[in-house]
C-alpha cells in the first residue's frame, strides 16, 4: 500500500515538474511552422506587428479574422507563442497603421512595434 | 501607481463580485474576457448529472447548446438552451425530456490589459431565462447578475466567476423560490504540444462554491473540486470536466458526480 502511494507521488512530483521546467512544455519550443512562414513570404509585401493579449490557438484565430477584414489584406497569420501577426498586402495596396492598430484592438489584443522585417541586400 | 491600481482590480474583483455562476456552465475559462468583434462562439456540451434524495437516484443528461456573438470588442450576447433527458428518477419529483427555457445574457467589458507578460480583464453580466416553452402555470424568470475576472501571466490561466441568482422568479407573487450566490475559480495552464502545430493542451482545476438560500427551509453551502482539461486549436476546443461534490448531502437534494464534456467551435 505505502509502495503504491510513494509510486503514485512520485508519478505527481515527474508530471509537476514536466510542466513547470521543460522547455518544451514552459513554451519555449520555436514555433517552426511560423517562422518557416515568415520565411517563405515575399518580404515587400509583409509587415509584422507585435500583439499582446493573445493566450491559446484561439486568440489567433479571432486577430486572424479581424485583420482579413482589412481591405488591401491578402492573408494573415497570428502567433500566440511569438506574439506577433504576419500580415500580407495585396500587391499595390496601401494599408496604414492605424487601420491595422484599429484591427488588433477590435479583437480585444494591444498593438505592440511595428517590426520592420531585415532588408533583402541582394 | 498602475500596479497599485491593478492590485485594488484584482482585489475589488474577489470582494465585491458576489455572484453565482450561471447553470450550464462548469468550464470558466475566458469569463473575464470578452471576445472579439463578429466573433461567433457555438458550444455544445454534454452533462451527466447524478443526484440522490434520500436512497433514491435521480440521473439527468443534460446538453446545453451556447451561442455567443461579439457585438463589439466590449459587448457580447450569448443565448443557451438545454435539451434534458431524465435518464433514471426513483425520486417523487416529476421530470421528463423536454428543452429548457432560453437563457439570454449580456456581458460588458469592465477593464481589460495586456502586456508582454500578462492579460488582465474584468467583464460584468446580466441575464435571464425566459418562460416561453415552459408548460407549467407559474411563469418564472432566472435573473443573473455578475461579475468575472481573468488573469493570464504566461501561458497560467486564472478565471474567478462570481454571479448572483434569483431561482425562479415568480413576477405574479414577487418572489423568487431561492436565492443563490455562486463563487468559482479556475485555473489551468497551456502545455504546447511538440509536433502538434497551434494545439495546445490545459489541464485545469476548478473550484466552486455555492450558497443556496431558499425562500422558506435552511440555507445550505455545497461546492464542487473539479479537475479536467481543455485541447485547444485556432477553431475548435475540446473540453472534460469531472465535477466532485463536497458538503453536498447537508443539502435538500445529495449531488452526486458530474461529468461534462463539450466541444467549443470558433469562427
Amino acid at each position: 500500500m505505502k509502495k503504491k502511494k510513494n509510486t503514485l507521488l512520485f508519478v505527481a512530483v515527474v508530471f509537476f515538474l514536466l510542466l513547470t521546467v521543460n522547455p518544451v512544455f514552459a513554451g519555449g519550443a520555436e514555433h517552426e511552422t511560423f517562422a518557416a512562414e515568415k520565411d517563405t513570404t515575399s518580404q515587400e509585401n509583409v509587415v509584422y506587428y507585435e500583439v499582446f493579449g493573445m493566450d491559446c490557438p484561439g486568440c489567433q484565430s479571432a486577430l486572424e479574422k479581424q485583420v482579413k477584414k482589412i481591405d488591401g489584406v491578402a492573408d494573415a497569420k497570428a502567433s500566440f507563442k511569438e506574439k506577433q501577426v504576419v500580415i500580407e498586402m495585396k500587391p499595390g495596396a496601401k494599408v496604414t497603421d492605424e487601420e491595422i492598430e484599429k484591427r488588433i484592438k477590435k479583437a480585444n489584443f494591444t498593438p505592440g512595434k511595428k517590426i520592420e522585417p531585415a532588408k533583402n541586400e541582394e | 501607481m498602475k500596479n497599485k491600481i491593478l492590485s485594488l482590480t484584482l482585489l475589488a474583483a474577489f470582494l465585491f463580485s458576489f455572484g453565482i455562476r450561471t447553470k450550464a456552465e462548469g468550464i470558466s475559462v475566458d469569463a473575464g474576457l470578452t471576445p472579439a468583434q463578429d466573433r461567433i462562439i457555438v458550444r455544445l456540451q454534454y452533462r451527466n448529472m447524478l443526484n440522490r434524495m434520500g436512497d433514491n437516484n435521480m440521473v439527468m443528461h443534460m446538453m446545453p447548446v451556447v451561442v455567443v456573438y461579439g457585438l463589439s470588442s466590449d459587448v457580447t450576447v450569448m443565448l443557451r438552451n438545454v435539451y434534458r433527458a431524465v435518464g433514471t428518477n426513483e425520486t417523487m419529483m416529476e421530470m421528463d425530456n423536454r428543452w429548457m427555457d432560453p437563457f439570454l445574457m449580456g456581458k460588458v467589458k469592465l477593464y481589460r490589459h495586456n502586456t508582454r507578460v500578462y492579460s488582465l480583464g474584468v467583464a460584468g453580466f446580466a441575464g435571464t431565462t425566459f418562460p416561453v416553452l415552459n408548460s407549467s402555470v407559474s411563469k418564472t424568470y432566472n435573473p443573473v447578475i455578475g461579475v468575472n475576472a481573468s488573469f493570464r501571466p504566461g501561458l497560467w490561466s486564472f478565471d474567478l466567476n462570481n454571479a448572483y441568482e434569483w431561482v425562479n422568479y415568480n413576477t405574479e407573487a414577487s418572489r423568487s423560490a431561492a436565492r443563490q450566490l455562486q463563487i468559482n475559480l479556475a485555473v489551468s495552464r497551456n502545455i504546447l504540444l511538440p509536433g502538434i502545430e497551434n494545439w495546445v493542451l490545459a489541464p485545469l482545476q476548478e473550484f466552486s462554491f455555492a450558497r443556496n438560500n431558499p425562500a422558506s427551509g435552511e440555507s445550505s453551502s455545497f461546492g464542487f473540486i473539479s479537475p479536467g482539461f481543455q485541447l485547444v486549436s485556432p477553431h475548435v476546443k475540446f473540453e472534460t470536466l469531472y465535477q466532485i461534490p463536497v458538503n453536498s448531502s447537508k443539502t435538500a437534494l445529495d449531488y452526486g458526480g458530474r461529468l461534462i464534456v463539450g466541444l467549443r467551435f470558433m469562427f
